[in-house]
């Protein structure tokens, strides 16, 4: 068991080294090249970063098509207000703010029809000029049910193909309806935008769903108004556009093409892609996981989505039959309008880690790894409240935000299957370090893979890999220019092998607000000589001087959650875990990935809130209390040659 | 799979929605549990198998033989966690040729079985106690209820009170249930749930398909304010020409308005020519089930409305001779024989019903 016991190990890590030549100092000569400036000033310029940001990588405003006709009628301003710590009205008339604010966000509103039910509530004259138009208006005016039908005529129309061409044509890529839509939300990223002090980015989610099959991607620009303007983002209905990744692709190169700009795409948790958001032979549009499709996906998608509000993607217990903690908010009915149900050969091509291994044996063949992505964490919102809080969840559309009924409202229902409003999970954040908070430096960031994602709570975890580092190096009043100067960050490639085994230094602080810490693990993945993937979990640092047991298993931390008053106690845990851990099982001939799974003691789920504010009914079959958790971005070794 | 053809079918039947982004309506399925339960060769209570995780272990056969207990079907999460707080409950797994579902571009389908369909298994949901009691009824019952004539009325009665069940799941299933009813038979449903419950329900937009049942029980025994609200909805629905749940609107108006509603639609839309090919169906499909109700008050005014409907809207004769002559009446057989001679175009099924009829008058 390791458990750090010095506060200061936790506080250099995060902002390092204001006792540098304290006992634990780095070596000054190797230190230079990370902190080439040498002055006085210990923290004059470092060339590393000290600072993790908080933010939500996916929200929606009234301007996506769902969320709008279905009474989101929030904007792009409301959604950066709150973003920014101020109190919001929500569309059901509540008070809202986040109990902080966050660092940046991404505004990512659906590009199919962006725009349109706004455009629809508010009686625009190209709206109403169509007859159809006119009656989808007069239904929004009437309100209840009437509304209700207008809107659901309205996506009836839209999937069946029977929407009004002009409508079709008028909010797709390159129409000026679109486009002033698209304006809309550029402008109020750049009002929003404070650098040095909050980063609002210009983005989009492109829409695929082919199939009820979720291949969603969120896209996040590097750049401001002067490249945002310059594009239309791109649609899904053909003949406007594709549902395939290929043309989400093309559109990213001729935007960096054109503008000089830089963008990225995340995919979507892949939980409800049914197998198809990572492929490993063919593509869910015909195509086949060849040469081409290994590169631009390694290009184009540096990130993942891990944990949302619909569900958690981390890993699956059938797929990781070993790992206690993998039985975690997992949503494995069906694809996203449960068409299709799942079948267990389906999970591997939707699991983060699983993606992970599949991603080194593509290496092996192509040279090229598509799967080595960085992690993060969002909220998926469609209320435009980022709202990641247990205690404060305003749920994932306005139809659920907080009420006494929502935890028995189905979230989605079909003649096969359902998923119920209590399997909603108040998830999750992105911690992304970089060393000041702009859009280039945010954006960087999470391009070379230095985030981690977390299921709400913001739990500060670093996590460097190397080859040299000692317990010593732990005790360092300086622990940060240890880590980058014996090795590499999460989101890293190890550097070359110069022992027998790999370590790594690894510090967690609980939230400051949030619960303390039951344990932090380390997750390897490899792939072996004979092209098998394998996987394994291991207990790293871990609280309250437990042992493991006869089966290797640590005890669980205790439960301290009190049902009756939503809350528990930091009686049991830990504030601060930290430990330099060495790989037992390491062969230099194997690919591999390392990441760090950071465990909170068990705390009430939000459904408890509920039930305590509004005596809501719970059913017996819901979660009441949960672990939340941090996940590292990996770790990468590749054998040499 | 057993797909009975009342009458309300066709009012229950609404555009299919879809899962854009994110869902926002639940389809209405077009088979219930116990069409399912009907049609499948075997019935079995399974809980996960101890052996294999993530799959079933039949513990009990309801319906048929089964010949080894595992059930090579996945157990999700959610009813796995099911089956894990209560060690009593079961699910209840069906297996028969069901078709795999379709979904054209995000459009939820289920698809009645047929024979063409390789066996599988299906799972209809972990069981309470309640679920489970009533699933072995329902089995008990469904040989009586396929042999007799009135079987589908049977049917339909035996779930009326399960309207206002505590739990959810019957609920769901006695509502489709009683919905494939016949409309006088559905009428009697309105004792055993409240109008509260109906503008509850009405008021929920993600079951919005499944909402004309109850816009159906809306118009029974309505009082003033619950008639002026009916008449509401229905006019402004016809004159925006809206057809999510028309008809059943439509229905709910006549229910409550009688040939007062049909003096409007008809001056409104019937005798003018601006309503849409999709509206007047729906008109008809109203009009239609009042005018096939057991004890037909309002059919000679319907009628009076089908001649009306038949010329300015000749799509519709095929229908409006196919009830003319179930109900015998030959009043309109000129009108319906000139639609027939001018208009060429007609498709099989219609130039059909209005050859059945022609012909049925000259013999009468």
């Amino acid at each position: 068991m390791k458990n750090a016991t010095a506060f200061a190990v936790v506080v250099g890590l995060m902002s390092s080294s204001a006792m540098a030549t304290d006992g634990g100092a780095p070596d000054p000569g190797k230190t230079n090249e990370l902190y080439p400036g040498k002055t006085y000033s210990p923290y004059a310029k470092r060339s590393f970063p000290s600072n993790v940001f908080w933010g939500d990588t996916h929200v929606h405003t009234g301007l996506s098509l769902d969320a709008g006709l279905f009474g989101n009628t929030l904007g792009p301003e409301d959604a950066w207000a709150l973003a920014k710590g101020r109190e919001v009205v929500s569309s059901t008339g509540l008070p809202v703010k986040l109990g902080r604010p966050l660092d940046w966000m991404v505004l990512t509103d659906h590009t199919d029809l962006m725009g349109f039910a706004t455009d629809l509530q508010n009686g625009a004259p190209n709206v109403l000029a169509n007859e159809k138009g006119n009656e989808w208006y007069t239904g929004f005016v009437q309100g209840g049910t009437a509304a209700g039908e207008a809107a659901v005529d309205l996506i009836t129309n839209f999937s069946q193909g029977t929407l009004p061409e002009e409508f079709l044509e008028s909010y797709s890529t390159g129409a000026q309806a679109y486009d002033r839509v698209w304006e809309r939300i550029v402008d109020a990223a750049e009002d929003a935008n404070d650098p040095g002090n909050f980063t609002a980015f210009i983005g989009f989610e492109w829409t695929s769903v082919p199939k009820g099959f979720n291949l969603h991607r969120n896209v996040i620009l590097r750049d401001g108004a002067a490249s945002a303007l310059q594009v239309s983002p791109p649609v899904t209905q053909k003949p406007y556009g594709s549902t395939d990744p290929f043309h989400l692709w093309k559109w990213l190169e001729d935007y960096e093409d054109r503008t000089g700009g830089t963008a990225m795409a995340l995919a979507h948790n892949g939980n409800l892609s049914n197998g198809w958001m990572f492929p490993t032979e063919d593509t869910y549009h015909g195509g086949k996981v060849d040469e081409e499709y290994v590169k631009l996906r390694a290009r184009w998608e540096p990130h993942y989505e891990i944990t949302q509000i619909k569900g958690d993607g981390e890993a699956h217990p059938l797929l990781s039959p070993d790992d206690e903690f993998a039985d975690y908010e997992n949503w494995d009915v069906g694809n996203l309008d449960i068409t299709e149900l799942k079948k267990p050969e389906m999970l591997g091509g939707e699991y983060a880690r699983e993606a992970l291994k599949r991603g080194l044996a593509l290496e092996e063949e192509f040279g090229v790894n598509p799967y080595k992505f960085g992690v993060g964490a969002a909220t998926d919102t469609h209320t435009a409240l980022p709202t990641a809080e247990e205690e404060n969840f305003f749920g994932k559309s306005t139809s659920v935000e907080p009420s006494a009924t929502r935890i028995g409202h189905p979230f989605v229902k079909s003649p096969l299957g359902a998923i119920e409003g209590y399997q909603l999970l108040a998830s999750g954040y992105t911690g992304v370090w970089a060393q000041e908070n702009t859009r280039r430096a945010i954006f960087d960031a999470m391009r070379r893979k230095e985030t981690y994602a977390t299921t709400g709570p913001r739990m500060v975890v670093r996590f460097f890999g190397g080859w040299e580092f000692t317990e010593d190096d732990l005790r360092s009043r300086a622990p940060a220019f240890i880590g980058y100067e014996k090795g590499v960050p999460m989101g890293g490639d190890m550097g070359k092998q110069t022992s027998d085994a790999p370590n790594f230094m690894i510090v967690a602080l609980r939230d400051p607000i949030g619960a303390n810490l039951d344990r932090v693990q380390v997750v390897k993945g490899w792939l072996e000589a004979d092209g098998t993937l394998q996987e394994k979990v291991y207990d790293v640092a871990w609280s309250d001087g437990r042992e493991p047991g006869a089966d290797g298993k640590l005890p669980p931390v205790g439960n301290t959650v009190d049902l009756e008053a939503a809350s528990w106690t930091n009686t049991i845990g830990a504030s601060e875990l930290a430990t330099i851990w060495t790989d037992p099982d390491f062969d230099p001939a194997e690919r591999a990935f390392y990441y760090v799974r950071v465990l909170e003691i068990p705390t009430p789920r939000w459904v408890v809130y509920d039930k305590l504010r509004f005596g809501a009914e719970i059913p017996e079959e819901s979660e009441l209390i949960g672990q939340e958790r941090a996940y590292t971005s990996p770790i990468w070794f590749t054998p040499e040659g | 799979m057993l797909m009975r053809t009342a009458l309300a079918v066709a009012i229950l039947a609404v555009a299919s929605s879809t899962a854009l982004a994110c869902t926002v309506c639940f389809p209405y399925p077009k088979a219930t549990g116990v069409d399912y339960l009907d049609d499948a060769g075997v019935v079995v209570l399974a809980r996960e198998n101890p052996a294999k995780r993530f799959s079933f272990l039949a513990k009990q056969v309801l319906k048929g033989a089964l010949a080894v207990p595992e059930v090579d079907l996945f157990l999700n999460s959610s009813d796995r966690r099911k089956l894990t707080v209560d060690p009593g409950r079961a699910a209840v797994l069906v297996h028969g040729r069901f078709h795999e579902p379709v979904s054209p571009t995000g459009v939820t389908q289920d698809a009645p079985a047929t024979e063409d369909a390789a066996p599988a298994w299906r799972s209809l949901g972990v069981a309470s106690l309640r679920q489970e009691t009533l699933i072995r009824d329902v089995l008990e019952r469904l040989p009586q209820w396929n042999a007799a004539a009135n079987g589908d009325a049977q049917r339909a009665a035996f779930f009326m009170p399960y309207l206002a069940d505590p739990e959810r799941a019957i609920r769901d299933l006695a509502y489709l249930e009683v919905g494939q009813a016949d409309y006088d038979l559905i009428l009697k449903a309105d004792r055993f749930v409240t109008s509260e419950e109906v503008q509850a329900f009405l008021n929920d937009r993600q079951y919005l398909e499944w909402h004309p049942l109850y816009i159906l029980l809306l118009g029974v025994n309505a009082d003033e304010a619950e008639r002026a609200y009916i008449r509401q909805q229905a006019q402004t629905r016809l004159s925006l020409g809206q057809t999510i749940n028309l008809s059943a609107w439509i229905t709910a108006y006549i229910e409550a308005d009688g040939e007062t509603a049909i003096d409007w639609i008809e001056r409104t839309q019937l005798n003018l020519l601006s309503a849409s090919g999709e509206v007047v169906v729906q008109i008809f499909d109203a009009l239609s089930v009042h005018g096939n109700r057991t004890t037909p008050v309002l059919r000679d005014r319907i009628t009076r409305s089908y001649d009306v409907a038949l010329s300015n809207y000749p799509v519709l004769a095929g229908r409006i001779a196919k009830d003319m002559a179930l109900w015998r009446d030959w009043t309109l057989a000129e009108t319906v024989r000139r639609v027939r001679t001018e208009f060429a175009d007609l498709d099989n099924a219609s130039a059909y019903a209005i050859d059945y009829y022609l012909g049925s008058a000259e013999t009468n």
